[in-house]
C-alpha cells in the first residue's frame, strides 16, 4: 500500500477528522431538532384542525343522522373550503363531498393516513399530484366520512429543510476535513522543519538552529527551547575539545621534559643517572596528578558523589586549613591572616570543604609576590548565608576573564609558566556546585604600594536548613 | 615480612613483588580472589596486598570473608576508585588502609610497612621513645636529653605518628591523612614546612639528627 502523504499521517489531521465528524454530526442533530420542530409542529396543526373539522361533521350524526351529516359534507364542499371532504354509503359508494372518491390506500384505514391525489378532481389529468393528510371517521351503517387537507406546500418546505439537513451535515464534514488537512498540512511543515534541523544537527551541523516565528506558541516555544539546548551542547562540544586540546597540551610537556631528559640520558653516559631519574619520576607524579584532578571533577560534576552532607560548623575546618597553611606562606614570605566566625552551620562534606580551601590558598600563594598578603575568612553574610573567602595581594583577575577561568585547564596568560595544571578553580567550582554553594571571583583588597589590586575568592553556601 | 599480593594485573603485581623482595621481604602473589583468600587462609601473612577488582571474587568480598573468620591480618587496598565513599566502603569491608592507582611504590612500601608495625599487640602505649627523644602521651610532653621542647598540638600529632613508626618511611600523603586527615594532594609542599618546623624544635640544638628526609618517598625517623 502506498503511504499516505505525510500530513495525513500527523497527529493534528487524526484529531481535525475526528473533531470534524463530531461537528458535522452534532449539525446533523441540530438541523434534525430544527427539523422536528418546524415540519413535526405543521403537521401536528394540520392533524389538530382536521380532527376539530371531523368532529363538527360526526356531531351532525348526532343531531340529524346521516342526512344531517351528508348535508354538512355538501355545505362544506361546495364552501371551497380548504378542506378535502367523501362521504360514502353503505357499499362504499360516493353519496357527497369534494373528492370523487376513496384514495385507494383508505381500505381498511380509520384515523390519520396520508395520500395523494390530483387537484381539480379528474379535470385535468394532467395536474400534479399532491399530497394531503386525512381522518376517517366511520358511522354506522358501513357509513364513512372523510376529511382531509393538502400538505403539499408543507410537505415540500420539509422535504427542502430535510435536504438543507443532509447538506449542511456533509458540507460541514467536507470543510472540516479540508482543513483539518490544510492545518495539519502546516503543522507537518513546521515539525519538519524542526525534523530537517535535527537531521542536520545529527549530521554533524552543530551551527543549524530551529526556524522561528516569533508568536510565542508552542511550536515556536519548543523551536526556542531546541535552539537553546543546541547551544548548550555546542558549548559543551566546545569546552571538551577546548578541554581535550589542553589535556594534550598540558600532558604533552612533561612527556616532552621527560623524553628530552631520558634522552640525553643515553646520549651522555656520565650524566647523573639518579637526578634523571628523580626528575622523571616527578615529571610521572605530574601527569599523575593532572589525571587525579580530571576524574575528581568529572566525578563531582556527574554527582555521582552525592555523600549525604551533614549540618556542620565550618569554623574548625577553616582554623585546619589556616595552621596547615599559615607556615608555608610564612616561609615564603607572604602575611598570612585569618578571620574565623564561630558558631556558624553549614550543610557540607568536611573533605570537600578543606580541599576547595586548599585549593584557594594554594591559589593565592602561587600568584602573590613575595611581600604579599593572603586572607582566609570565614563570616556570615547578611542574609543568614556563609562565605568562606580567600583574598590576595595577587595581579587579579580582570572581570571578562572571571568566567573562564573556572574552565577546566583554563590558565591565563602569563601564568602558564607557573606550576599547576589549571584544574584548581574547576574543582572548587565543581565542590561549591554539589554544594548548592556559589563561587564568587571579585576584585581583591585594593592596590597597595607594591602589590596588584589582588583577587577575592568566595565560597557563599546557603542559609543551612535544619532536616 | 611475609606478604601476600592479590592481584590481577601481573605485570603491576611483578613490580610489586620484586619491589618487596628488594625491600627484604618475602611477597607471594595470587592472580584472582579466589586462589587468595585461598592462600591467607592457610598461610600467616603479616600483611595483605588486595586490590579491589579480582576475577572470580572481588577484594572487598574477600576481606569480609576473612574478617568473619577471624582472620586478622592487616589488610592494605588498592583501588582505581579513588573517592571518599569508596575508601570508606574499603575501610568499612576491613581494610586497614587504602592506597588509590596509580601511586608510587615508596608509598605503597611505606603503608605496607606501617601496617605491619601495627600488628604488634597494641598495649596502651604512654611513652614513646627514639633515641634521646622522649615522648609523655598522657602530659603530652615531649624532652630531648632532658631539655623540654614545646610543640604546637599538630605538632605533637604530627610527632607522635613520627614516633610510632620510627625507623620507617612515611610519606607526605600519609601524614596528610594520618595527621590532618585530608585525603586529597594540596598542589604545595605544606607539609613539608610542618616537617622542617618541628625538625628545627627536636634536631636543631642538638648533635644528632633524627629526623630524616629520605628522598623521592618522604621521611623517616631514626636514632
Amino acid at each position: 500500500m502506498k503511504p499516505l502523504p505525510a500530513f495525513l499521517r500527523t497527529t493534528t489531521f487524526r484529531i481535525t477528522l475526528f473533531v470534524a465528524f463530531l461537528f458535522s454530526l452534532s449539525t446533523f442533530l441540530l438541523l434534525l431538532f430544527v427539523y422536528q420542530s418546524t415540519a413535526g409542529a405543521l403537521s401536528r396543526q394540520t392533524d389538530a384542525l382536521l380532527t376539530q373539522e371531523i368532529n363538527a361533521l360526526s356531531s351532525l350524526y348526532r343531531v340529524s343522522g346521516i342526512n344531517g351529516v351528508n348535508r354538512g359534507v355538501v355545505e362544506r364542499s361546495a364552501a371551497n373550503s380548504t378542506y378535502l371532504y367523501l362521504f360514502t354509503g353503505a357499499t362504499g359508494e360516493r353519496v357527497s363531498g369534494n373528492l370523487n372518491g376513496l384514495p385507494v390506500n383508505a381500505a381498511g384505514q380509520s384515523g390519520f393516513f396520508g395520500f395523494r391525489y390530483r387537484l381539480g378532481i379528474n379535470l385535468d389529468e394532467n395536474d400534479d399530484e399532491r399530497r394531503a393528510r386525512a381522518k376517517i371517521v366511520r358511522l354506522p351503517n358501513n357509513y364513512l366520512l372523510l376529511v382531509a387537507a393538502d400538505i403539499e406546500e408543507q410537505a415540500q418546505i420539509a422535504g427542502q429543510i430535510a435536504q438543507a439537513m443532509w447538506i449542511g451535515a456533509i458540507l460541514v464534514l467536507v470543510l472540516g476535513v479540508a482543513s483539518g488537512a490544510l492545518i495539519s498540512r502546516r503543522f507537518a511543515n513546521r515539525i519538519e522543519a524542526l525534523n530537517a534541523v535535527a537531521r542536520d544537527v545529527m549530521a554533524g551541523d552543530m551551527k543549524r538552529r530551529a526556524p522561528r516565528n516569533h508568536t510565542n506558541d508552542e511550536l515556536d516555544d519548543l523551536s526556542s527551547n531546541l535552539n537553546k539546548m543546541l547551544s548548550r551542547i555546542e558549548s559543551l562540544m566546545a569546552a571538551s575539545i577546548y578541554a581535550g586540546d589542553s589535556i594534550a597540551h598540558d600532558l604533552r610537556s612533561p612527556l616532552t621534559r621527560m623524553r628530552a631528559r631520558l634522552e640525553q640520558a643515553v646520549r651522555e653516559r656520565e650524566s647523573d643517572e639518579e637526578e634523571v631519574f628523580a626528575a622523571t619520576l616527578r615529571d610521572a607524579d605530574e601527569l599523575l596528578s593532572i589525571f587525579n584532578s580530571i576524574q575528581r571533577i568529572s566525578r563531582l560534576e556527574s554527582g555521582e558523589q552525592r555523600s549525604v552532607f551533614h549540618l556542620i560548623d565550618p569554623a574548625p575546618l577553616v582554623e585546619d586549613i589556616a595552621e596547615l597553611y599559615g607556615p608555608l606562606c610564612e616561609e615564603q614570605n607572604r602575611n598570612f591572616e585569618y578571620e574565623i566566625e564561630t558558631g556558624l552551620q553549614i550543610r557540607a562534606d568536611r573533605g570537600l570543604i578543606a580541599q576547595a580551601m586548599s585549593n584557594l590558598v594554594d591559589n593565592a600563594v602561587k600568584y602573590t609576590d613575595p611581600g604579599g598578603g593572603i586572607a582566609l575568612r570565614l563570616r556570615k553574610c547578611r542574609n543568614g548565608a556563609v562565605e568562606i573567602s580567600v583574598t590576595d595581594t595577587g595581579p587579579g583577575v580582570p572581570v571578562e576573564k572571571r568566567h573562564e577561568i573556572l574552565k577546566r585547564f583554563v590558565r591565563l596568560e602569563g601564568s602558564r609558566s607557573r606550576q599547576g595544571s589549571g584544574l584548581g578553580l574547576s574543582l572548587v567550582k565543581a565542590i561549591s556546585e554539589i554544594h548548592s554553594a556559589e563561587l564568587l571571583i571579585e576584585d581583591g583588597a585594593g592596590s597597595h604600594p607594591g602589590t596588584g589590586k589582588g583577587l577575592r575568592v568566595a565560597i557563599v553556601f546557603p542559609k543551612a536548613q535544619k532536616k | 615480612m611475609r606478604l601476600l599480593i592479590i592481584e590481577d594485573d601481573h605485570v603491576a603485581a611483578g613490580y610489586i613483588q620484586k619491589g618487596l623482595t628488594e625491600a627484604g621481604h618475602l611477597a607471594d602473589h595470587a592472580g584472582d580472589g579466589e586462589v587468595g583468600l585461598e592462600m591467607a587462609r592457610i598461610a600467616e601473612y603479616d600483611v595483605l596486598i588486595v586490590d579491589r577488582m579480582l576475577p572470580l571474587l572481588d577484594g572487598l568480598s574477600v576481606i569480609s570473608t576473612l574478617r568473619e573468620e577471624g582472620v586478622n591480618t592487616p589488610v592494605l587496598i588498592l583501588s582505581a576508585l579513588g573517592d571518599v565513599d569508596h575508601r570508606v566502603e574499603g575501610l568499612q569491608a576491613g581494610g586497614d588502609d587504602y592506597l588509590t592507582k596509580p601511586y608510587a611504590f615508596a608509598e605503597l612500601q611505606a603503608r605496607v610497612e606501617a601496617l605491619a608495625r601495627r600488628r604488634d599487640p597494641e598495649a596502651v602505649q604512654t611513652r614513646l621513645k627514639v633515641g634521646d627523644l622522649e615522648m609523655d602521651l598522657l602530659a603530652r610532653t615531649v624532652h630531648r636529653a632532658g631539655v623540654n621542647i614545646l610543640l604546637q598540638p599538630r605538632e605533637f600529632r604530627l610527632l607522635e605518628y613520627l614516633m610510632k613508626h620510627a625507623g620507617q618511611v612515611v610519606t607526605r600523603t600519609m601524614l596528610l591523612e594520618k595527621v590532618w586527615d585530608y585525603h586529597f594532594d594540596p598542589q604545595t609542599n605544606v607539609i613539608d614546612v610542618h616537617v622542617s618546623r618541628l625538625r628545627t624544635k627536636i634536631d636543631k640544638e642538638f648533635s644528632t639528627p633524627l629526623l630524616h628526609t629520605v628522598r623521592g618517598a618522604g621521611y623517616r625517623l631514626q636514632a
